[in-house]
């Protein structure tokens, strides 16, 4: 990486001895204004959130009233057209200024495994969709949670049996059941969850490794297809950790959509994609909008961890 | 033991013409009339060079020479005369009586040692293969292409032609009817080259002085050729002066070349020498000027020797070395440590083979060849004597044997095998093939070629077979006029990964494994071709073109390929192109040139889904309308100039035009460019037009030749590199962040000028 850098460097100092820059205004992309939708729902929740927006050239745009509509198996399972909230979106790439906000709709029901859902959303004479199937639910044969006093973090470990015949995508979440709050984790020392990226050795970056290339703990099954892994993994050393009671170790059933998606929401911040020459491409499965959607299993393990301490 | 191999050849083949269809003779003649072989080699009188495409006939039967320069005809008992004639040669007539098999060699005189002939030697000409969609053409074609820094380059010419495109503006790369540039097949005398640019495809590197011939595949592609998805760019270098001493010297802007060819004994041994470099007496004091801590430099060797035994055998040993070499060096003080920071990265190709030419019996031609082409790049990292190495190679060792044979005036076959063994950085593979084609003709104007193609390639896991049919016929009636259509089906068993939009030295060729399988392309051609006073030649060609196992990056496309992971960063998909090529060439008189013209779509899907999630998107260099026209004019023997206009439509590439939100499951969210699917921008059209003069004065030692050039004349502003910004503005009172991109044209108006002596 550090030659191409060189050499590009290079070359276009050369090339800028002989060139010239001009503009090509983008212009109207063509798709005029369109609903924007992102939701992930779960298994695991009973209110699920929805977020919507105006998409235009120029950003994304708060709705003040739209309508969601969920379909479980083609059957009406909830609306909602009341605005929750509205969350204000980080800039990034100077996208715009903090007016970019989305409206965030709340509606329950509970989703199992194999079931079709559908969601729909419509403002005004704009109307967008998404269909997915709610993956199968891990099959966790084992799980364990140990206070590891010695290096002051919660050892988890996993066992998980892989589906036969299908590939199969996870993530492994450690929540604080009283308030739902995920606990970092870290996973580099665990080979399913942590590769090195060869990019810090390009640029010279030591031995160092970094949880954050896989914060988001997903995984595939390439390297157990069929058979059974086993997770062995740690929480960081956080002293806010010893207060909390319940903690629950989940293990989520992807599809792989949103494994994809994941991948991609993980990539955007690494340094990989700094030195990209092409952007990812965010997944979209919102059809007559953009956004994604999508529906993840759970398999949860709630550990009684009160009184713990190290 | 040549009569033994003769006779088992023989023996099989005889089983093929049993079952072939009966031909229309192309010469009447009494049933019991015994037939005898003539052959021999075409050369050029004052060298000894072989002619390549030179046509030899009798009567209503003809041939034409091989690659070697060999023929061979099949004449009846009696008296007969032969004529040879060739583009700028004297045709040559011989009266022979036929009463055995006998070897008749022409040495043909040029026409310019004729007192009042026309000059032609300086004019590019086509010199139309009979197959749809192949181009023979000459160094002269190379040599009237005015070029970037008034360097002529052969791949440069080569994207004057239609159906291929040269990818970004003002480099090397070769995409032949929608393919990528790592599916051209590029053969220096039969070696395979892999990466055939220097200064990141700004130069090939094929010195033009060293080429004799080079022909491009891209329709039909004689079963001979396998091994590359989209096309063949089979180049012959000269054999050398087998008479006399001579060469050139050129000194050009960014380069200087020196070629040298003489006998080594004369008639009988011949070399052929040629050595280019970058001009670093231009150069290299320039950069130390500004202070630069970065050098670069880049050579080529080329080195020939053909050895003529007096039975017509031939050896001929061939090596070519190029590199490119890139440095910098700087001191540095960090925090952490201070010294001097130095980084070389060098890259390049090396080629031998050696190859021994025969003729059994006169009629069946062989060709045995052992060759070694490896592809390689270095980088060394030094900072406080703490070395960082990293490279890449790619070896491969060819052995193959060709054979061609007439068993009657209508049939000419050739057949043969080859074996492989690949070296890559990532891992082995072995390939080995057989071939069978027959050119029949029928009479009548109506011509068959049909062959067969069957490889096979095992890699550690896997075993990949391929059976590639080749078929062409053409029909020619009106004399002036045929009409072609073709299938080809080709294999690939090696992949280039790409890291940018130009060929950078890291770019990684890779074998198919177990999990990533070759390409394989299926190819449908229709052509009509209309040649006028033989001065005029017209060709209509339409084809579509289905690829399978195409790879493309998944939707992560990483700046460094990690050798070790690769085949989790592909996806493998189908690629489908369709076009219709046009081609006008005036091929005499002191006004030459071409107008081509392409059409064409090509698409890119991957049903998996983890390329532009599934859908159909255009290919990057998906240009919908290609025109050139090229242009040469002679004063007279001292005065030519040149002229050649661009027209392209844009190439695609991918814009984010609106923003997106990426919402992780915690809830954290951020807003980031978005757009609508891979490659869905196209960037505005290009054009240009570039001009060059050359003056020639006959000095007593050789002849000087002063070329002034101008690339780019009136200054177009063609986007050679495009990035995407960004600016924030004012609207309604908000500020709201507008996307445009920047494009910058490095290659501007370029004023060149070169001096050559030839003696």
């Amino acid at each position: 990486m550090k030659a191409n850098v060189i050499i590009t460097t290079f070359f276009s100092a050369f090339l800028c001895l002989l060139s010239c820059e001009s503009r090509i205004d983008i212009g109207d992309d063509g798709l005029g204004e369109m609903l924007y939708m992102n939701a992930q729902l779960s298994t695991a929740d009973s209110v699920h959130t929805v977020y919507l927006a105006l998409s235009t050239q120029n950003g994304l745009h708060f709705l003040d009233k739209a309508r969601v509509t969920c379909f479980i198996n083609g059957v009406p399972a909830a609306v909602t057209d009341s605005v929750s909230r509205i969350k204000y979106l980080a800039n990034s790439y100077n996208m715009g200024t903090s007016s970019q906000s989305l409206s965030v709709f709340c509606f329950k029901t509970s989703f199992k495994m194999g079931d079709d859902v559908r969601l729909r959303a419509e403002y005004g004479s704009l109307c967008c969709e998404a269909e997915v199937t709610v993956p199968q639910i891990p099959a966790v044969r084992k799980a364990s949670l140990n206070l590891n006093r010695t290096d002051c973090r919660w050892d988890i470990s996993v066992v998980i049996d892989d589906q036969k015949g299908v590939d199969n995508y996870y993530r492994l979440v450690c929540l604080d059941s009283a308030t739902d709050s995920e606990l970092l984790i870290d996973n580099t020392d665990e080979p399913l969850l942590y590769s090195r990226p060869r990019i810090y050795d390009i640029l010279g970056l030591g031995s160092e490794k970094s949880y954050y290339d896989n914060r988001l703990n997903i995984f595939c099954d390439t390297s157990f297809k069929d058979g059974s892994c086993s997770l062995n993994v740690s929480t960081m050393q956080r002293s806010s950790y010893q207060s909390i009671d319940k903690m629950n170790v989940r293990v989520e059933g992807l599809s792989k959509e949103a494994y994809s998606y994941l991948c991609v929401c993980q990539y955007l911040d690494t340094i990989e994609r700094m030195v990209s020459l092409t952007d990812a491409t965010i997944p979209c499965n919102v059809k007559g909008g953009m956004g994604f959607v999508s529906v993840n299993t759970a398999f949860d393990s709630v550990f009684d961890t009160a009184g713990a301490s190290w | 033991m040549a009569t033994l191999v003769f006779g088992m050849i023989r023996f099989l083949l005889l089983g093929f013409l049993l079952v072939s269809p009966p031909v229309a003779p192309s010469v009447a003649s009494p049933v019991d009339s015994p037939s005898y072989r003539l052959s021999g080699y075409v050369t050029e009188a004052e060298s000894h060079e072989c002619l390549i495409g030179a046509v030899v006939w009798s009567g209503d039967n003809w041939t034409v020479t091989n690659d070697y320069g060999f023929y061979s005809l099949e004449l009846e008992e009696g008296k007969h005369t032969v004529s040879c004639s060739y583009l700028g040669r004297q045709a040559e007539d011989v009266n022979i009586e036929i009463r055995a098999d006998a070897t008749v060699h022409f040495k043909m005189n040029s026409v310019e040692s004729l007192k009042g002939a026309v000059v032609q030697s300086h004019s590019g000409n086509f010199l139309t293969s009979p197959y749809p969609g192949a181009l023979k053409m000459s160094s002269g074609f190379i040599s009237n292409i005015p070029a970037v820094f008034g360097e002529p380059d052969l791949l440069k010419s080569l994207q004057k032609v239609p159906g291929v495109q040269s990818g970004m503006e003002g480099f090397s790369g070769i995409y032949v009817r929608g393919g990528g540039n790592e599916e051209n097949l590029m053969l220096l005398d039969g070696i395979p080259i892999y990466n055939p640019s220097h200064v990141l495809g700004i130069f090939s590197c094929f010195t033009p002085e060293a080429i004799k011939q080079f022909t491009l595949y891209k329709g039909f592609f004689p079963a001979r050729y396998g091994g590359r998805a989209s096309s063949v760019i089979d180049v012959r270098t000269k054999d050398g002066n087998a008479k006399e001493f001579g060469g050139s010297v050129n000194v050009g802007l960014l380069d200087a070349r020196i070629c040298l060819e003489g006998p080594l004994f004369k008639d009988r041994t011949s070399f052929g020498f040629s050595l280019r470099g970058m001009n670093t007496l231009v150069a290299y004091p320039v950069l130390r000027l500004l202070k630069s801590p970065y050098f670069f430099s880049f050579y080529d060797i080329n080195a020939k020797i053909t050895h003529r035994f007096k039975n017509s055998d031939r050896l001929v040993i061939t090596a070519y070395h190029g590199k490119d070499n890139f440095d910098y060096s700087q001191e540095k003080q960090t925090a952490a440590a201070s010294g001097t920071e130095e980084f070389t990265i060098g890259w390049g190709n090396t080629m031998a083979g050696a190859r021994w030419n025969h003729t059994f019996a006169g009629s069946l031609f062989s060709n045995l060849s052992l060759s070694w082409t490896s592809y390689g790049m270095k980088e060394l990292y030094t900072l406080q004597k703490q070395e960082v190495k990293d490279g890449a190679d790619i070896y491969d060792i060819i052995i193959s044997w060709d054979l061609e044979y007439s068993p009657s005036p209508s049939h000419n076959m050739d057949f043969g095998v080859s074996n492989t063994v690949h070296s890559y950085t990532t891992g082995i593979g072995c390939e080995s093939s057989i071939y069978f084609q027959d050119d029949v003709k029928f009479g009548f104007g109506l011509d068959l070629s049909a062959g067969l193609r069957a490889s096979v390639i095992t890699v550690p896991g896997k075993v990949y077979p391929s059976i590639e049919p080749r078929l062409s016929i053409n029909y020619q009636f009106f004399r002036a006029f045929s009409a072609n259509i073709s299938y080809t089906r080709m294999s690939q068993y090696s992949h280039l990964l790409v890291s940018g939009d130009i060929g950078l030295p890291t770019d990684l060729w890779v074998p198919v494994t177990d999990k990533i399988k070759p390409v394989f392309s299926d190819q449908v051609s229709v052509g009509l071709n209309c040649t006028l006073s033989d001065a005029w030649n017209f060709a209509l060609e339409g084809y579509y073109k289905k690829a399978q196992n195409v790879l493309e990056y998944r939707d992560l496309k990483l700046f460094y390929q990690n050798a070790s992971n690769w085949e989790n960063l592909v996806e493998s998909g189908i690629g489908e192109s369709r076009g219709l090529e046009f081609l006008a060439e005036k091929k005499k008189g002191p006004l030459t040139g071409m107008l081509s013209y392409t059409l064409s779509k090509t698409d890119r899907v991957f049903p998996d889904g983890s390329v532009n999630e599934g859908r159909p998107f255009p290919f990057k260099y998906d240009r919908r309308h290609v025109v050139n026209l090229c242009s040469a004019y002679s004063f007279n023997e001292r005065v030519s100039v040149n002229a050649a206009f661009f027209f392209a439509s844009g190439c695609t590439m991918t814009v984010s035009t609106r923003p997106t939100a990426v919402i992780e499951p915690d809830g954290t969210s951020s807003v980031r460019p978005y757009s609508i699917g891979r490659n869905n921008y196209r960037l505005p059209p290009s054009h240009r037009l570039d001009v060059s003069a050359s003056f020639r004065k006959q000095k007593r030692r050789g002849e000087r030749v002063w070329t002034v050039g101008i690339y780019n004349l009136y200054c177009a502003r063609n986007p050679n590199w495009v990035v995407g910004n960004s600016e924030t503005v004012m609207i309604d009172g908000h500020q709201v962040t507008v996307k445009y991109l920047s494009q910058i044209t490095f290659l501007p108006i370029l004023p060149s000028v070169s001096y050559t002596f030839n003696f």
